[in-house]
């Protein structure tokens, strides 16, 4: 038997009212599609006394475009309906696709790009039951002060598993978040930290509400794909985004690659605009930049895919994305 | 005409609508939950158990080996397995304290302040650590049982043989993934009786087992099968141990108990299907003959025996695979490991045994490059041959047909030279099985059980069977109601069943085996057979007629009289044949069909009464980049015997081709020190919808002449061919062989790597 923790769902309405129920309550885990949080409530993975539940705030839901200011998503806005969006389709290719790739349908129409970028990182040491985790003398990450992963090692190495992330960093997305001090906008890629614990800059009083992609990168190609072992409901166990554009005389304007799933965080990978753009696009740059991506991925044995594997398909992938993105 | 006809499932609208009751459906006021305190070492004396402060004891009820009156096993084969561990413990998760509360989340805190110690000892964790027997932990030799079938003169054969081809095959676990986890419900009555219901597949092996337990006699323990919501093997013998508990606590803290396993509990307790090392040796003439063959099995038992010796005796009967070899050794062995005990899983033993014999003839075939289907053509069994426990097939032998029809339906020889142009990085492949398997229970099992079944006419003029039989999804109330349908000419819908309670119905023997169909179908059919007879003769008296001389036609008793017919409805036949008795019942009991013979000791003769054939091809595309593969479509031909239901046959064949391409490329179990790493649906991978493509099921009937109305038993024989043929597909697509399942895209990486080094 597994039962559920006991705690109190709190439930704005407001953005407002949210803020202040979070600095009137302490120990509060923000709930939105649930998907997620839900079976690590089971696991005892997290035992908040209250939850605040953040679907019933309409500012947070809606996806807003203009060709000026880019798209705004509500942080709370479903998966299925990001990826059934024909904007986002046409000119975030990137991200409909990640987010069309999350889990199976049935989650995608209750998980919300918020929570996905928000996910907890997994490992196969930490996403079990409290009564498995008690059998191994628990892990750094919970509960414990070992790594079952790199023993010795005093580093969390539980991978971060979001689809839309890396989509959202290829893309240069920022997101908004708010507290009782007022709102603050963050690049994405400022918002992970590669560590299994932290995971990311968020404090807890603190609710992701928005998330803003330029209208500089609209309308470029763009391109998802994730390992996984079935074709649906599987979390990644690697994954690569690539967007880009060529001018008419062929040469790469932009490209941008960014992985997830196989760091402690999603990460852009370093070097690839610079490497590619004014340059014709070649099987030889291509071939470089999935170096370059395989090098920036260090899985560790958290999942039960092995790391040469996940890291020689991280090459594949990007390799694949290019020769897409980039074909005349 | 019922039989042969897909009539609707008898109880598929309850299920369809959430009518149907499943054990956690119940609830009683007064009733407690049960939790289970587990091992969470592999090998270990235990040195204390410690009841932490902070919790308030006094509110739960606890119960270890100690509260058992009687004998503290799960009574089966040896009786080694403790119902609760007392000082030693042999495998993580092995049971050692249980926990009653009236509620699941106090249970749960408590089973939480609950510190066990131990002192630890080694561990024999793998088939190779456990036949080193530097660590005994059963017996001398950790061999819980070895068998040996010898026919010919084999090593004479190897020195005339014109090519030997020697492999060893790798399977590992398999978990039976039933959507309904283990329940049960168990209430000690003031007078002593004890009463269980729930998830199962066998309500007397449970009732055995609590009869064993609380030494008690048998009308002292009642088991009653509750909508079940499927079992593959995996609710065979284990749902002895959750009733055992919960028993044990029921009788200790006065309440009903209720233990309904969550998934990664049910994942990590219950039983799988044991990992096997097959090696096979096989000397061949150069065009293919076999001439002589040596295989040699070991099965990972694990801590405890469970149904190990039979699973093991099934996978050597099983081991060449459905061929003729005139010089043939077979060795098997299942080893004691300090795992949890592996048991029943559909297949039992030959999805192992025919992953590597199937293998095992694409190597031949590589190594002698004769196509896989000329090679199984020279080798095939016919009607007449001897398989190698000596037994000569006299009938309903549909080797030929399934193979040429599952040639012709795939179109197998042309997809297979024909192959599409290699575009890009895809690569397409096609294999091919050939397998069979025996029906009803080994040897002389059936003739030990004695199945019985019976059919009763009811006050409202219908039918009702009375069957230990256990609906578990597969269709045995379905069938069951045609068949008794049929010889009364009824329809099933006027057929109905008594509920499946040890206190109500005969003991039909397990539903496992394929038996269900085949063997009690068989019963079921001779029950209504002697009702008919009998109803037949009360109103012949009646109507002063011959009692052969009435038909049992369109829910009416016919005859002639005066060259008149006269018919009056079955109810109203009924209703008189009861006039004077009140009611009217028959039951049968099985027999074995003439001339069978069978040696348990020299392990020879008869071994299934007949056996169900059937080949698979399955089309494949590999993607070479990744190494991921993209199973296309399945075809599959199955003789079986007969088709009460065919869409029931068939909904039988995709649903286990289903779970063999499963074990063939997705289910492993991952291990760490004796523990299970992935116990969850997110990461024990098992197909999607998705996952899996077209399938074309063709049924071949050839009519097995003491089954009903010809049927064979064909419940696990699509558990056994799909594994094989999606490897050699995937052999056939990127030309390395591999011998390990499943064949996820590393392992295949991993081949490639090795025939590249080679080449």
């Amino acid at each position: 038997m597994i039962t559920m923790p006991s705690f109190r769902v709190l439930q704005p309405k407001t953005e407002a009212e949210a803020i202040e129920m979070l600095a009137a309550h302490d120990d509060v885990r923000i709930l939105a599609g649930s998907t997620d949080i839900v079976i690590n409530l089971r696991n005892k993975l997290l035992s908040p006394k209250y939850a605040l539940d953040v679907t019933k705030i309409a500012s947070m839901h809606g996806i807003d475009y203009s060709e000026t200011e880019g798209l705004c998503i509500g942080a709370a806005t479903t998966l299925s309906e990001i990826a059934e969006n024909p904007t986002i389709r046409t000119r975030y290719e990137a991200l409909a696709k990640a987010a069309g790739l999350v889990a199976g349908p049935n989650i995608r129409n209750m998980a919300t790009l918020g929570g996905n970028i928000c996910l907890d990182t997994r490992c196969q040491w930490y996403n079990q039951s409290y009564f498995w985790r008690k059998s191994c003398n628990f892990c750094l990450k919970k509960d414990g002060d070992i790594c079952h992963v790199a023993p010795g090692g005093s580093y969390c190495w539980a991978a971060y598993s979001g689809d839309t992330a890396p989509a959202l960093l290829a893309l240069g997305a920022s997101i908004k978040i708010v507290s009782a001090l007022g709102e603050r906008v963050v690049d994405l890629k400022d918002f992970f930290v590669l560590d299994g614990i932290k995971k990311y800059n968020l404090a807890p009083n603190e609710i992701v509400t928005e998330i803003h992609i330029p209208a500089k990168s609209a309308n470029q190609r763009g391109f998802y794909k994730k390992l996984r072992i079935r074709d649906s409901v599987d979390y990644p166990l690697a994954g690569a985004a690539v967007v880009g554009r060529l001018d008419k005389q062929g040469r790469c304007t932009n490209a941008q690659v960014a992985i997830t799933a196989v760091n402690p965080a999603p990460l852009i990978v370093k070097g690839v605009e610079e490497l590619m753009v004014d340059r014709e696009p070649s099987e030889e740059l291509f071939e470089k930049v999935a170096d370059m991506a395989r090098k920036t991925a260090k899985p560790m044995k958290t999942s039960l895919s092995t790391m040469p594997y996940r890291r020689h398909m991280i090459g594949v992938f990007v390799k694949q994305g290019l020769s897409e993105i980039f074909a005349n | 005409m019922t039989v042969g006809q897909s009539v609707n499932r008898k109880e598929g609208r309850d299920k369809v609508t959430g009518a149907a009751k499943y054990v956690d459906d119940y609830h009683f006021q007064d009733i407690w939950y049960g939790k289970t305190v587990r091992s969470t070492v592999a090998h270990a004396q235990i040195t204390g158990i410690e009841f932490l402060a902070g919790f308030d004891w006094s509110t739960v009820v606890l119960a270890d080996y100690r509260d058992i009156t009687s004998r503290n096993i799960v009574a089966l084969i040896y009786d080694d397995q403790p119902l609760l561990a007392e000082s030693l413990v042999r495998h993580v998760y092995e049971p050692i304290l249980l926990i009653a509360a009236p509620t699941k989340e106090l249970a749960e805190l408590a089973a939480k302040h609950v510190h066990i110690t131990y002192k630890k000892l080694p561990a024999v964790l793998t088939i190779e650590d456990s036949l080193s027997a530097e660590q005994k932990i059963f017996g001398d030799d950790n061999v819980f049982k070895s068998y040996t079938v010898t026919r010919g003169n084999v090593e004479d054969a190897f020195q005339s043989a014109e090519v030997v081809v020697e492999e060893t095959y790798h399977v590992g676990h398999q978990e039976q993934l039933y959507i309904e986890t283990n329940g049960i419900i168990a209430t000690a009555k003031s007078d002593g009786t004890i009463l269980i219901q729930g998830s199962m597949q066998c309500p007397y092996y449970v009732h055995r087992a609590i009869k064993e337990l609380f030494g008690l006699p048998d009308e002292k323990v009642v088991v009653v099968q509750n909508v079940t919501g499927g079992g593959f093997g995996g609710k065979e013998e284990f749902p002895s141990v959750v009733a055992g508990h919960a028993a044990l606590l029921a009788k200790k803290c006065g309440h009903p108990v209720k233990i309904v396993y969550e998934r990664g509990e049910d994942f990590v307790a219950s039983t799988k299907r044991h990992p096997a090392v097959i090696r096979h040796r096989t000397g061949l003439t150069r065009d293919g003959r076999l001439i002589a063959a040596e295989i040699d099995l070991t099965f990972d038992g694990g801590a405890y025996c469970t149904l190990s010796p039979v699973v093991l005796s099934r996978g050597v009967i099983h081991a060449l695979g459905p061929y003729k070899c005139p010089n043939i050794r077979v060795t098997g062995k299942v080893v004691a490991t300090n795992t949890p005990p592996n048991g029943a899983f559909r297949g039992f033993g030959v999805p192992q045994a025919c992953f590597a014999s199937e293998m095992h003839m694409e190597n031949i075939s590589r190594k002698l490059d004769i196509s896989p289907v000329e090679l199984r053509r020279k080798n095939m069994l016919h009607q007449g041959d001897y398989t190698l426990t000596g037994q000569q097939l006299t009938y309903s032998v549909g080797t030929q047909q399934v193979l040429d029809a599952v040639l012709e339906r795939s179109d197998y020889l042309a997809r297979r030279s024909h192959k599409q142009p290699e575009l890009s990085n895809k690569r397409y492949g096609i294999g091919l099985s050939f397998y069979y398997h025996g029906g009803g229970f080994t040897g002389s099992g059936e003739e030990k059980i004695k199945g019985q079944a019976a059919v009763e006419l009811t006050a409202e003029g219908t039918v009702r069977i009375l069957t230990a039989s256990t609906e578990i999804g597969q269709g045995t109330r379905t069938i069951f109601s045609q068949i008794v349908a049929q010889e009364l000419g009824l329809r099933p819908e006027d057929v109905e069943f008594e509920e499946n309670d040890t206190s109500k119905v005969p003991d039909s023997g397990p539903t496992v085996a394929s038996r269900t169909c085949m063997v009690v179908g068989r019963v079921v059919q001779m029950a209504a057979a002697s009702l008919k007879e009998e109803m037949a003769k009360r109103i012949a008296s009646l109507a002063q007629c011959q009692a052969s001389e009435i038909q049992f036609e369109g829910r009416h008793l016919l005859w002639q009289k005066d060259g008149e017919i006269i018919s009056v409805s079955f109810a109203e036949a009924a209703e008189r044949c009861m006039s004077r008795t009140g009611f009217l019942k028959t039951t049968a009991q099985y027999s074995s069909p003439p001339g069978i013979k069978w040696d348990d000791v020299t392990y020879s003769g008869d071994a299934y009464p007949v056996y169900a054939y059937a080949a698979d091809v399955v089309e494949v595309e590999v993607d070479m980049d990744t190494f991921e593969v993209k199973i296309l479509k399945v075809t599959t031909a199955t003789d079986v015997g007969k088709a009460i239901n065919p869409t029931l046959a068939e909904g039988q064949i995709e649903g286990g081709t289903v779970q063999a391409l499963g074990y063939g490329l997705f289910e492993e179990v991952a291990w760490k020190d004796g523990k299970i790493l992935n116990n969850r649906l997110t990461n024990y991978i098992i197909p999607t919808s998705l996952d899996i493509p077209d399938m074309e099921t063709v049924l071949i009937e050839n009519p097995y002449p003491y089954g009903p109305y010809g049927a064979k038993g064909i419940g696990e024989l699509p558990m056994d061919g799909g594994a094989p043929a999606l490897v050699a597909a995937i052999a056939d697509a990127v030309g390395a062989v591999v011998t390990e399942i499943p064949a996820t895209p590393e392992r295949i990486m991993e081949a490639m790597e090795k025939l590249a080094v080679e080449a």
